[in-house]
Order: C-alpha cells, then structure tokens, then sequence
C-alpha cells in the first residue's frame, strides 16, 4: 500500500484518527521506506522546535509586562531581570542587550540545564548536547540524549534525563541487541546496536495530541503496533530479563 | 467584569514566552518579534470584548500577531525598508555550544521561506496547534494550511541537508 507524503505528514502530526493511523503503522512495518518518511518528518519538526524553544526561557522584556500593564509582575523578581522604574533606561537596556547578544540573552542560566525539543516533545539533560537524531545514508540514527540512554540507562529507571525511557531489551536474529523507547511521552521506537550504533528501524508517534498529554501520563511499555511488530519481527528468543540487560550494558552491547 | 479581565491579563502574562516564540518563527529577528508581541499584547487588551469565552486565547492571539505582521510587511514594503539582515553578522560570534548552532541554522532556514509557510509551521511544528485550530488561526481552509505546511516542510528539509553536507565537506 502507497501513502501521500501529506498523509505521512498528517501521521507525524498526530492528526489521523485511530483507523488511518493503524492503516499508517502497518504500512511502515512493511515497508521500510514508508518508515524512514515518517522518520524524516517526525525528525525535522523535532529540529525546527529545538530550533524555536530556547526562546522560552529567555527572559520576558519588561516593556512586554508592562504593555499588560503589569509591572509588579512577581515573575519578573523570580526570573531576576531588572525592574527599571523607567520606561527610557528599560528601552536602552534592552538596546544595549541585543547588540551582539541576539536571540541568547540567559544563555548562561539555561547552559546548566539545556532544554532541547525532542522527538515534538521536551528533552532535558545536561552538559554537551546534540540533536537526538540524525540521518545517514541508510536510515535514521540516534544521537546525543537518546544515543546515551540507549547505551547506558537501564529498563524503567529514568535517569537524568527523564525525557527518555527504556522498555523492552532484546537480541534480534541477527545477534544484535535492539531495545525500545519512549522519547517524551510522545514518540516510541526502536533501537538497534549495529556497527557502533544505534539504528532506528522504526520510530511511531504516540496516539496523543499535543495538548491532551500530561507529562507521564501514559502507562510503561504501551508501544504503538508499528513498534510492536518490529520487535516480533526481529526478537530471537525473549526479551532480557534485568540480569541479562545489566549484563549487556556493562560488556558495551558487544555481540554474543 | 473586571474580574474577567484581571483573568485574561494574567493568562496572557502566561502565554508571553509562547507568544515571543511565535513572534520569532514568523519575523525574522528578535526585535521585530517583540515588538510584534507587545502591539499584539495591546490590541488584545483594547479588543477583549472580541474575544469569546471558551475558545483557545493563544490562538486569538496567534491570529492577532498574524494580521499585525503582514500590515507591518506590506507598510515595510511601502517604505521599502528592510531589517532582517541587519544583525546577522553579530550572531555568529555568541554562539558557542552545538545546540546553539543547530538552533540558529533552524532559524535561518525558518528565515528563507515565505511568510505563509513561517506562519504554518509556527503554528502547527512550533506552537504543537491541530491543523483545524491552525487553520482558523489563519482564516484559511485546512487544505490550503496542510499544502503550505507540507511545502514549508520540504524546502527547510532542502535548505539544512544542503546545510548538513556541507559542514561534513568541511570535517
């Protein structure tokens, strides 16, 4: 079965009702191309928010709370920026501010938590940072936040950064060790170690909208069929218990 | 009435980071955007009565930021003014870490396209609103938004590839 780009699209959005969407997961279950579409859509909205989030956690300009006419603003106390008294000397801060200083003016209060969009989601961690994935010749690969916790976080234990979560870990017909995840709360896949990587054959979007998700709302191990099917597809065997996932981590999910 | 009022006034103090977001997905920089934050933020107040109860004040707002900025684009066209480029020089040198870097080629490539497509893709990629509330948004049928947003899609696509192949040409 084909699908439009735009139904792809309206996939990745989040937009299909239960039945398209069931119709959409099959198909990537199928047809690894039609898997690596949507991953490349899910992919760039993902990058053209973590594009736009930083903007959240710079600092409201002053004239912005006055304009609404409220300068007692107590949030503006607790972000720490100035109050000026004076509509003149807040215009000349703020002109001296965006000399050079462009779109990052809290940068050094945000660099200790960077918060970066994810996956349509949030994803918090810290330190060096980077995209959660990216694409190569032949398909999609995780990086930074999710690269980490895939290799090193441990089956339900949410580690530092909480925005990714670890399922099922197993070793598939070929040996190697794949593991499923939730970015998010928003959007699942799974991982598989090839070559030094973290290969993702499918990446599903979680049946919520937007708006109607709290943050851990949805209950663990709930993966969309798409995701389902490609365990079963791939699984040798069982899944790892605790014991043997510990295992795994610690030999750096060498091959058997 | 009054009441009704504070209310908004607080929830549209909440709404101030979302609201300079947007103002940055469909200006180009950030002092344009602010400034298209606050003269939307003060229409909204004159015009509260237009507001209806019960609908999405984010997306009155949005809508209000929407016809505010294209009134701003064609009176700029009028005095053929243009302040887009004008910072880009400085922001190269504050950029420090790869988040950083990949946040303003998004930005940059946002800067490319047609006003439409911004204003599609800020609402629907950046703002998280459905197609049908991004549609009313911008007074336009649904199918006119998932076109622009789906072409929207594949020029920033072209435009951060080109972007991707050439920094692996340089490494």
């Amino acid at each position: 079965m084909t699908f439009s780009d735009e139904i792809l699209m309206a996939y990745s959005d989040g937009e299909l009702d239960a039945q398209s969407r069931a119709a959409v997961e099959a198909a990537m279950t199928a047809d690894p191309d039609i898997a690596r579409r949507v991953a490349r859509h899910l992919a760039l909205a993902a990058r053209v928010r973590s594009g736009f989030d930083p903007v959240l956690r710079e600092a409201v300009p002053h004239r912005l709370k006055e304009a609404l006419g409220d300068a007692s603003d107590p949030a503006s106390a607790r972000a720490g920026t100035a109050a000026p008294g004076d509509i003149a000397i807040a215009r000349a801060a703020k002109r001296a501010r965006s000399k050079g200083v462009w779109a990052w003016p809290q940068w050094s209060v945000v660099a200790a938590s960077l918060v970066i969009g994810v996956m349509a989601g949030r994803l918090i961690e810290s330190g060096q940072s980077q995209l959660p994935i990216a694409m190569d010749g032949s398909g999609v690969v995780a990086r930074g936040a999710l690269e980490r916790a895939l290799s090193t976080h441990l089956a339900g234990r949410l580690a530092g950064d909480a925005a990714v979560r670890i399922g099922t870990t197993f070793v598939s017909k070929s040996g190697d060790y794949c593991r499923t995840f939730v970015l998010s709360n928003e959007v699942a896949g799974l991982g598989c170690r090839t070559g030094g990587d973290w290969r993702l054959p499918v990446m599903a979007r979680l049946p919520t909208g937007p708006e109607s998700s709290g943050p851990y709302r949805r209950a663990a191990g709930e993966m969309p069929p798409a995701v389902m099917r490609a365990v079963e597809e791939r699984i040798a065997g069982h899944a790892l218990d605790a014991r043997e996932e510990a295992a795994a981590l610690q030999k750096g999910w060498q091959k058997e | 009435m009054d009441n009704a009022i504070e209310n908004i006034r607080a929830n549209i103090a909440g709404l101030l980071p979302r609201l300079r977001r947007f103002g940055r997905t469909i200006t180009r920089n950030a002092e344009d955007a602010d400034d298209l934050v606050q003269m939307a933020v003060e229409r909204a107040l004159k015009r509260v009565d237009q507001w209806q109860q019960g609908t999405r004040l984010d997306s009155w707002i949005f809508s209000i930021m929407k016809n505010a900025w294209i009134d701003e684009t064609r009176s700029r066209a009028r005095r053929s003014r243009l302040f887009a480029a004008e910072e880009e020089g400085e922001q190269i040198g504050v950029c420090h870490t790869e988040q950083q870097i990949s946040a303003m080629e998004v930005q940059k490539a946002m800067a490319q396209l047609p006003d439409e497509q911004r204003l599609a893709i800020g609402l629907v990629l950046v703002e998280g609103l459905a197609y049908k509330e991004a549609a009313e948004t911008l007074q336009i049928p649904i199918g006119t938004l998932t076109s622009r947003l789906a072409r929207g899609r594949e020029a920033l696509q072209a435009i951060l590839s080109a972007g991707e192949a050439r920094s692996k040409v340089r490494t």
